[in-house]
Formats: C-alpha cells, structure tokens, sequence
C-alpha cells in the first residue's frame, strides 16, 4: 500500500488498529503527509457536498413506471396464455368441430353455377325408366311427355350436402343436361334475362339457363342460344 | 334533447379510461404482489441510480436511458435479489450496464481506462496548493466537471464512495473487483480528481500559475 492509499483508506476508517496506529504517528511526524491527508479529507468533502442528488428526476421515475407497467401487463398476457393454453386450444378445437358439424346440417345454400356443373358432370347416368322420368318430373314441376323431347339419362347425388339430379335430354338440335338442385336458395354467376322469366349464364362457353320451382334451382345447359334454351325450359316447364 | 344527451355523453366519456385503467391496475397489482415493493425500493434509491448514470456517461439522455434499463433489469430479476443491500445490486447491474453498452461505445475516446491503470501515476502527487485557494470558489457544477476529467473506473470507484457513501465491500460488490482495487482506485481517483480541480481552478483563474507550482 503506498502513501496515498494509506491515507486514503486512513480516511475512509478502513484500516485495522496496527495500521491506524502507524499513520497516526506518521501524520504527527511528517508534514506533507499531513498536508497530503488534509488535501484528499477536502475533496472527500467536496464531493460530499457539492455532488447533491440530481434534480428533477420525477418525469424520469414516471416513465421507468410505465415501463414497468407495461412488463407487468405483458407478463400478466403471458402468464394468462400459458395458464389457460389448454382451454384456448380446446375452445378452437369445439369451434373448428362445430362449425363443420353447423355446415353439415345447415349446408351452403348458395351455389356457383360452374360448380353445379361440375359435380352434375361428374355423376354417371343411368337409362331412365318411364316411372322414375314421371317422379322426378312430379318433384321439379317439369314435363318430360313431350314427343319431341327424350329423356337419355338420369343421375342423383348430393352437392353440398343438397340433392342434386342430373337429367340427360335430347331433341332434333341435340343433347342437353338439366340439372336440379334440391334445397339451393341462388344459384351464383347468372343474370336475369330481358324478361326476367330466365337467369342466364355461360358454363365453360356454353349456355345454360336457370329458374327457380319450389325450393329447387333448375339449370339447362346447351350448346345453343339461350332463346332456344328458354324455348325449351318452357316446354318443360308445366 | 340534443344538448342534454351531448352532454351526458361527456360527462360519462372521460370517466370510462379511469375506471378500466384502475381496474387493470388492480387486476395486474393482485397478480404480481413484488411490484409495490420493488417500486418503493427503487423509488428510493432511484437519485442515486440516476445521478451515477449521469455522472458515468456525462449525458442526461444517455443517464435517463442507462438509469430505466437498470430500473427494468433490476425488476425482471427482483426474484433473484437477496435481499440485503438492494442500492449496491440495482449500481452493480447499472454499472454491467454502462460497461457493456455505452463504454464499448466511448471507449475509444477515453485517454485511460482500465487496461491503462497501471499508467495511472502511482501517487498522482497531491500538489501543495491551498486546498482553500483550489476549493473556496468552487460551485457543484464545476466539481462534476472536474470529476467527468477522472477515467472512468476511478471515477466510479470515487463517486460510489464519496458520493453514495457505499462502503468498501459494497463498492467491491458492485464494480466486481477486488477490496484492494478498490482502495487503490478510490485512493488515485482522489488524487487524479484533486489535480484535476486544480487544473481547473488555474483555468477559471481562481488560482495563479506561480502559487500552483510552489
């Protein structure tokens, strides 16, 4: 230890008994030390004095408290999200089960037209008899006895959860599909036609015509105009 | 009608954030109870946190920023506080703070450091100059001044001894050096201020160059 951290830790009361006993008579005996103490006592002192606490800190302590604040309410999210991750995640899992159980009983009632067409295409008609053509013409209000018109072909199935029917017709212009949709409150991607009697719409460049009879939305599709094709719905329709 | 439901809507519209805000309070206060006691602990030692910011980096703004994120580490580790001298732990994080962030920063402005100590005059000779000449005129603005001249860990060393009256194991405790480097640092950190003082006295013409140099 030299001089000046002897005197030092002198000042500071840091030193044994041994030590404080050599420094006291050292202090009595040599002059600059005496002088060197005295010096480092004043700007202890000094310090002491005239380093007062900072002023106006209060708007500092106030923000270190919103912070504060803010790592609680975090926490506090944390704390709430782990302790109930379980019922979050089992709420989501009841919400996921039972909007798909909702969508099974209370199926979309709205359909595309393109995609009432598609899933009629899908199906794989079957030869009609005269019994089956009269009951599914007594269930859509259609008329299939007229001459010129055939019945080739017959499907069902469900699209969305509504029963679909696909009925294959041919006249002297060709075939047609007519398709039915049970329970279908719109059938989307068709306009009204000038009359208002007919919606019409291009499937895949091909025309089709739709109605409503009942609760069931009708579409005839065509590879003809849609006067034509209208010509035709109203035979069918009685 | 219209005025008197306008009315109304102003007379409950304010109303409303104070009664969620205390009720959000109550909420989180209920759920964390370490929060009133660390902010009355902090509360109190929150000068001295503050102006030792302030005195190790010399800027009010970087003080505010060192002084928060103290105030913030020292509350996300509340739970591993002893709970023996709570100013010596919240200046010791402060202190791993500042070194760790701003003195990387200033380090390569700073004439000595801690490497540097040894540079340090061993006895950094206490000049002979009346200390009433040197000291007398002298007001807390210009002591600071003459104290930020000081390298930093002596400055530490000093400020915490002389200022936040923190003994020598807590200054041990806080700048995680040995008790004999801390003597020796407050010991040089005196001196150095000492001439520093007298340096500036000599500036502000307080003291002649002739009696300086007696």
């Amino acid at each position: 230890m030299n001089d000046i951290e002897l005197i030092s830790s002198y000042l500071d009361g840091t030193l044994d008994e041994k030590e404080r006993t050599e420094v006291l008579a050292r202090l009595e005996n040599e002059p600059q030390l005496r002088a060197q103490y005295g010096s480092m006592k004043s700007v202890k002192q000094l310090l002491s004095d005239r380093c007062t606490a900072p002023v106006d800190i209060e708007n500092d302590w106030k923000q270190c408290k919103n912070r504060l604040d803010e790592i609680d309410k975090s926490s506090q999210a944390e704390r709430f999200v782990s302790k109930y991750a379980w019922a979050m995640a089992a709420s989501l899992f009841i919400l996921v089960v039972g909007t798909g159980v909702a969508n099974r009983l209370n199926p979309s009632r709205i359909l595309h037209a393109s995609e009432v067409n598609r899933y009629a295409a899908s199906l794989t008609p079957g030869l009609p008899s005269t019994t089956n053509s009269s009951a599914i013409g007594d269930r859509y209000g259609l008329n299939f006895g007229k001459p010129a018109l055939t019945v080739s072909g017959v499907a069902s199935g469900r699209i969305n959860g509504l029963p679909i029917s696909r009925i294959d017709l041919q006249d002297v212009r060709g075939s047609m599909r007519l398709v039915a949709v049970q329970g279908a409150s719109n059938i989307d991607g068709t306009t009204p036609s000038e009359d208002g009697t007919f919606n019409r719409c291009q499937i895949a460049q091909i025309n089709a015509v739709g109605w409503r009879h009942g609760n069931t939305a009708l579409l005839l599709i065509g590879d003809r105009n849609y006067s034509e094709l209208e010509e035709v719905a109203h035979e069918l329709i009685r | 009608m219209a005025t008197g439901a306008q009315g109304m809507t102003h007379a409950v519209g304010p109303a409303k954030p104070r009664v969620v805000d205390s009720l959000a309070q109550m909420l989180f206060r209920k759920s964390n109870p370490n929060r009133d006691k660390f902010e009355r602990l902090a509360e109190a030692v929150f000068p001295s946190v503050f102006g030792t910011a302030l005195r190790l980096t010399r800027d009010r703004e970087d003080a505010h920023d060192l002084a928060q994120e103290a105030i913030i580490r020292a509350y996300e580790a509340f739970d591993r506080f002893d709970g023996r001298n709570f100013k010596a732990w919240i200046l010791r994080i402060l202190t791993n703070l500042y070194i760790n962030r701003y003195r990387q920063r200033q380090r390569e402005g700073l004439s000595q450091s801690l490497e540097e100590e040894s540079a340090i005059e061993p006895v950094a000779e206490l000049s002979q100059t009346p200390d009433r000449q040197v000291f007398d005129n002298m007001v807390g603005a210009e002591v600071e001044t003459a104290l930020a001249r000081v390298p930093d860990d002596f400055r530490l060393a000093v400020l915490l001894s002389d200022v936040e009256e923190l003994s020598y194991e807590e200054i041990a405790e806080v700048t995680q050096v040995p008790i004999g480097t801390v003597r020796s640092r407050i010991a040089r950190g005196r001196a150095i201020l000492r001439r520093e003082l007298e340096r500036y006295a000599l500036e502000q013409g307080y003291i002649k160059q002739s009696i300086s140099d007696e």
